[in-house]
């Protein structure tokens, strides 16, 4: 289900350097409501500066970022971020961490206990909710993460090598999962990775950006057939052909 | 929780009491062969441990009358109890105003780099001097008749002032680090999660410090300490270092002893039970090593 009169995300002729370090120069893009778009690119190249930019941590030297006609703050509601490390509060359990995103906004402890403990049931975690961040595995501290993203119901979820911590059959249900949310929620998903297998799995469209400094990039559509079930997508002939090409697109890219 | 287990704390008393033991009763013994061990003779009296917990009893419960009776029965307001309040409410008081300046501050040089840099020689003045060193210029100041018609003679305001610079500037240090240890990534996390403005002082920067405001608080209180003890050897009315001081003016070494012991003591129970017990409760995420 995507989401219904929903306005693009359009990045404008946005320039970003650091200190001189030129990142991006001169980018254009522009996402639909309800996209699942991956981003891959080698390391380095800038894709955590793009998802900063994104959620208004960082402002663009020239150019814009729009959603809505607005330029996207970091406190919007509609906004989600899983980050590259988990950044979750460690003098919280992982169930005050979920909970964190509804007591900001005002809602009673016994119903955002609920809520919260709702979403950590659903990344696996129902166990686990009085356990501060350190004692849970690298993977738990990410899945909490998401789940703590998650109960905001943000219409923008970018997210930052989400599953980079998993071992591959934990990363397998999680993808699962996350798509199972996104076609019950339809938010707009951006999604980085370096996995090829991954962003062929989930995506609609995949970005491949080149190293810094990136103005103009590739990008390919899925042709892959939705909804997408695990084991049957991923041995299916399309994925392998999908596959192929993206990485021909990437060698060609990279030489 | 780890289980209790045995701790090798526990030897460290009976130890100390045996070499007390020793010691006291070698001088004693020497002393009584004057001949032998002259030098000795009538200078080092060290009571037995015993001796100064009877000194304890003697100030705990006064003679009834001083027509010879020998009949003790205690008292609540006896010396020992009072100048025991008398210091503890110094501290509580120096220490107290300390605390709560020290959070502004501390908070103040965390957030603001320039005033950061403004405060750093400011405080590396004042901890490279021992407090006790600025005593002697406060009890000059605060004597005066127009301090002395201010305040009541409890109160010591020379004593208060030194034992607040002991106890400010280790705090202010131990808070702004607390500050700048604070991680951008919690910050941004709860930002994109809707925390604004005081929200973000109340449920991160404030509970992401929290270890090192404890830490700073168990700091300050024991520099304090140290330093209100010290302080009231120089000449103030009550307070444990005044009891010390007439143990010595009186040739009453037990009750020097008793002194020292006291201020010890009550130095270890704030720390055993209090500031440790907050700081166990932070070890487990936090990385303090203050
Ligand atoms: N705060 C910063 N100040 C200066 N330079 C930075 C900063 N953050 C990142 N960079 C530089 O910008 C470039 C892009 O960094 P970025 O973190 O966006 O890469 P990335 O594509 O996310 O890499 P990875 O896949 O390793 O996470 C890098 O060359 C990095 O050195
Ligand atoms: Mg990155």
């Amino acid at each position: 289900m995507k989401r219904v009169g929903g306005e693009p995300l359009i990045v404008k002729n946005m320039s970003f350097a650091y200190d001189g370090k030129e990142i991006f120069n001169n980018l254009n893009l522009e996402i639909n409501a309800g996209d699942f778009c991956s981003i891959i690119g080698p390391s380095g190249c800038g894709k955590t500066t793009l998802l900063n930019l994104l959620a208004g941590f960082l402002q663009p030297n020239t150019g814009h970022i729009r959603m809505h006609d607005r330029d996207i703050i970091p406190e919007d509601p509609l906004l989600g971020y899983v980050f590259q490390t988990s950044a979750l509060f460690p003098w919280l359990t992982a169930l005050e961490n979920a909970e964190f995103g509804l007591k900001m906004v005002g809602v009673g402890q016994k119903e955002r206990q609920k809520t919260a403990q709702s979403y950590l049931d659903l990344v696996g975690l129902s166990e686990f909710g009085d356990y501060l961040p350190h004692r849970l595995s690298g993977g738990m501290q990410q899945r909490v993460s998401l789940a703590r993203t998650l109960v905001n119901n943000p219409h923008l979820l970018l997210m930052d090598e989400p599953f980079g911590a998993l071992d591959a059959l934990t990363r397998e249900v999680m993808q699962d999962e996350l798509l199972r949310i996104w076609h019950d929620l339809g938010q707009t998903v951006i999604f980085i990775t370096h996995d090829i297998d991954e962003a062929v799995y989930l995506s609609d469209r995949i970005i491949v950006l080149n190293v810094a400094p990136n103005g103009i990039f590739t990008e390919i559509n899925s042709v892959l057939p939705r909804p997408r079930s695990g084991p049957k997508t991923r041995t299916d002939n399309m994925f392998w052909e999908y596959k192929k090409s993206l990485i021909q697109h990437i060698t060609d890219v990279h030489h | 929780m780890a289980k209790r287990r045995f701790s090798y704390a526990w030897l460290s008393i009976p130890a100390v009491l045996l070499v007390w033991f020793l010691l006291a009763w070698f001088l004693a013994w020497s002393g009584e062969w004057g001949e032998l061990f002259d030098r000795f003779e009538n200078q080092l009296r060290l009571p037995q441990s015993w001796t100064v917990v009877y000194s304890g009893y003697e100030e705990l419960f006064p003679l009834v009358d001083l027509s010879g009776s020998g009949i003790r029965a205690f008292q609540w307001d006896n010396e020992l109890f009072k100048n025991m309040y008398v210091s503890l409410f110094r501290e509580v008081v120096g220490f107290g105003s300390a605390l709560i300046l020290a959070l502004i501050v501390g908070a103040a040089t965390g957030f603001f780099k320039p005033f950061r840099q403004f405060m750093y020689p400011i405080t590396a003045l004042f901890q490279s001097v021992p407090p006790i060193a600025w005593a002697p210029i406060m009890v000059l100041v605060f004597t005066s008749p127009f301090y002395q018609s201010l305040t009541a003679s409890v109160f010591s305001l020379a004593v208060l002032s030194v034992i607040f610079i002991a106890g400010f500037f280790p705090m202010v240090v131990t808070i702004q680090e607390g500050v700048l240890q604070i991680q951008g990534s919690d910050v941004k996390a709860a930002r994109v999660l809707g925390a604004k403005g005081w929200q973000l002082y109340r449920y991160v920067y404030f509970p992401a410090s929290l270890p090192f405001i404890t830490t700073g608080m168990r700091l300050g209180f024991s520099y304090a300490w140290r330093a209100l003890v010290a302080a009231e050897m120089l000449g103030v009315e009550f307070g444990i270092g005044q009891l010390i001081l007439t143990g010595d003016a009186t040739g009453k070494t037990p009750l020097i002893l008793l002194g020292v012991t006291i201020i010890g003591g009550i130095s270890f129970l704030f720390e055993a039970f209090i500031f440790k017990r907050i700081e166990a409760h932070y070890s487990e995420w936090s990385h303090t090593n203050a």
